[in-house]
C-alpha cells in the first residue's frame, strides 16, 4: 500500500512539474505574435462559411432519394463525404474564432483601465460559442449516423459578432508582430 | 554523514541564504515592489534561528512551532495575493476578468484542499499531539489550496497573449513548487510513508534551492517586460465600448431573448 501511495504521489508530482513548466513557458516566454492586422480582419469573411449552413440540412439526401436508381449506400457515402467536409469547416471556424478572441484579449491587455464590458462580452461569446459548437458536433455525429440534420446558423452568427467587434477595435495602422 | 548533521548544515545554509536574499531585496529596492515577500523572509530569519537552538522533541520547540506556524501561513496567503495583485496592476484591462478568475480558482482550490484533508482528519492521532496534528492538517490544506490557486491562475493567464516579467514568473514557479512540496511533505509525514529525518532533509534542501534561485535570478532587470502589443487610441476604445453595446443587443437578438 505504501509503495502504491509513493508511486501515485511521484506520478502526480511529475505531472504537476510538467504542467507548471508548460504554463511558465507560456506566460514567461510565449510569443506575442498574432495575425491581427486590418488586412487579416478584412480577410475574415463569413462568406466562406455560408456553404456550411445548408451542407447537412438533409435536403440533398431527400433529393437523392427521389431519384431513380437510389440505393442506401449512396446516401451513406454522401453523408460520410459531407460530414468530412463539414468537420473541416468547423475546424476553420474554431481557428478563426480563436484568433478573433485573441485579438480582443490583446485589446484588453493593452488597455490602461478596466474593461468589464469587454470581459463580459468575451466570456459570454466564448461560452455561447463553446455550447453551440458542442451541440453542432453532437448533431454532426447524429447526422453521420443518418439520424438528423444540422443547424449552424447560430454558430455562424456568434462568429460574425466577434468579427464585427474586432474590426472596430483594431485600427488599420496597427500591426502585430508576426 | 549522519542525517542530523546534514539537516543542521542545510538549516544553516538556508539561514545564510535568507540573510543574503533580504539584503539583496533591500539593496536593489525590490522590497518596495514585493513588500510582503520581503517581510516574509525577514520573518523567516528568526524563524530559522530558534530551531537550531532547541531540541526538536522539547516542549518549548513544539510551543514555538505552533505559535510561529500560523504566522507563516498568513505570509503564504499574502505573498500569493501580492503576486496576483502585481500581475493585475500591470494589466488593468484584465482586472474584472482577473477577479472572476480568482473567485473561480478559489472555488475550485479550497474544496479540493478540504477534500484532501479528510483522510488526515479521520486518522488516529494521539491526544498529546492532537493540536500539532490539526496544525499539520491546516498547513497542508493552506499550502495545497495556494499551490492549486497558483496553477489555476497561471492557466488563466496563459490563455492571454501576455508576457509576464521574469521576476513574476520566478515567484509564481517557486511559490508553486514550495507550496506543493510543503503540502506533499506534510502528507507523507502524516501517513508515516517516509522517515521524518529524510523528509526534513529533502524539504530544507528544496527550500535552499528555491532561495538560491531567488538570490540568483531575482533582479531589477527582471521587472522589464518586452511586449509587442498594438497601441489603440482612446477614441478607438470609446468606439469599442459603443460597439460592444450594440454587439450585446445583437447577441441577445441572435439568441432569441
Amino acid at each position: 500500500m505504501t509503495n502504491f501511495i509513493i508511486a501515485i504521489s511521484l506520478l502526480a508530482a511529475m505531472a504537476l512539474v510538467s504542467v507548471l513548466a508548460y504554463l511558465i513557458r507560456k506566460v514567461g516566454f510565449g510569443s506575442n505574435g498574432l495575425p491581427v492586422t486590418s488586412e487579416w480582419i478584412d480577410d475574415l469573411s463569413l462568406d466562406r462559411y455560408r456553404p456550411m449552413v445548408r451542407m447537412l440540412d438533409g435536403g440533398d439526401i431527400a433529393f437523392l432519394r427521389s431519384q431513380p436508381g437510389f440505393t442506401p449506400d449512396m446516401a451513406k457515402k454522401l453523408r460520410a463525404q459531407r460530414t468530412q467536409i463539414f468537420r473541416g469547416y468547423l475546424r476553420n471556424l474554431e481557428i478563426d474564432f480563436g484568433r478573433v478572441c485573441s485579438a480582443i484579449k490583446v485589446v484588453m491587455l493593452q488597455s490602461k483601465h478596466d474593461r468589464p464590458e469587454l470581459a463580459e462580452a468575451l466570456v459570454r461569446e466564448q461560452v455561447t460559442f463553446a455550447c453551440a459548437m458542442l451541440s453542432v458536433r453532437v448533431r454532426v455525429f447524429l447526422y453521420s449516423r443518418g439520424i438528423c440534420g444540422v443547424e449552424v446558423s447560430k454558430l455562424v452568427k456568434i462568429f460574425d459578432s466577434m468579427r464585427v467587434e474586432l474590426r472596430t477595435v483594431v485600427p488599420a495602422a496597427d500591426r502585430m508582430a508576426a | 554523514m549522519p542525517s542530523a548533521d546534514l539537516e543542521i548544515i542545510l538549516q544553516v545554509v538556508s539561514l545564510f541564504g535568507t540573510v543574503l536574499l533580504c539584503l539583496k531585496l533591500f539593496q536593489t529596492g525590490l522590497w518596495r515592489r514585493y513588500p510582503v515577500f520581503f517581510w516574509y523572509f525577514t520573518f523567516r530569519l528568526p524563524d530559522s534561528i530558534w530551531p537550531l537552538l532547541l531540541k526538536a522533541d522539547s516542549s518549548l520547540y513544539q510551543k514555538l512551532w505552533m505559535l510561529t506556524e500560523p504566522v507563516a501561513w498568513l505570509f503564504h496567503i499574502l505573498v500569493v495575493f501580492e503576486l496576483y495583485r502585481l500581475v493585475l496592476e500591470d494589466h488593468k484591462g484584465l482586472y474584472t476578468l482577473g477577479r472572476w478568475a480568482m473567485y473561480a480558482a478559489l472555488a475550485i482550490a479550497i474544496p479540493i484542499s478540504i477534500l484532501s484533508l479528510i483522510p488526515h482528519l479521520t486518522i488516529h492521532t494521539p491526544d498529546k499531539t492532537r493540536y500539532m496534528g490539526y496544525e499539520f492538517a491546516t498547513a497542508r490544506g493552506i499550502d495545497f489550496s495556494l499551490a492549486l490557486f497558483l496553477i489555476l491562475i497561471l492557466l488563466f493567464l496563459s490563455r492571454y497573449p501576455m508576457k509576464l516579467s521574469r521576476n513574476v514568473v520566478l515567484h509564481a514557479a517557486l511559490y508553486t513548487i514550495l507550496f506543493f512540496s510543503d503540502a506533499f511533505a506534510v502528507f507523507l509525514h502524516t501517513f508515516k510513508i517516509v522517515a521524518t529525518e529524510t523528509l526534513n532533509i529533502v524539504m530544507i534542501g528544496l527550500s535552499c534551492a528555491c532561495i538560491a534561485a531567488w538570490l540568483i535570478l531575482l533582479s531589477p532587470r527582471g521587472e522589464e517586460v518586452q511586449a509587442h502589443l498594438p497601441s489603440i487610441s482612446p477614441r478607438r476604445e470609446k468606439n469599442a465600448l459603443r460597439q460592444l453595446e450594440s454587439l450585446n443587443a445583437t447577441l441577445l437578438k441572435a439568441s432569441g431573448k
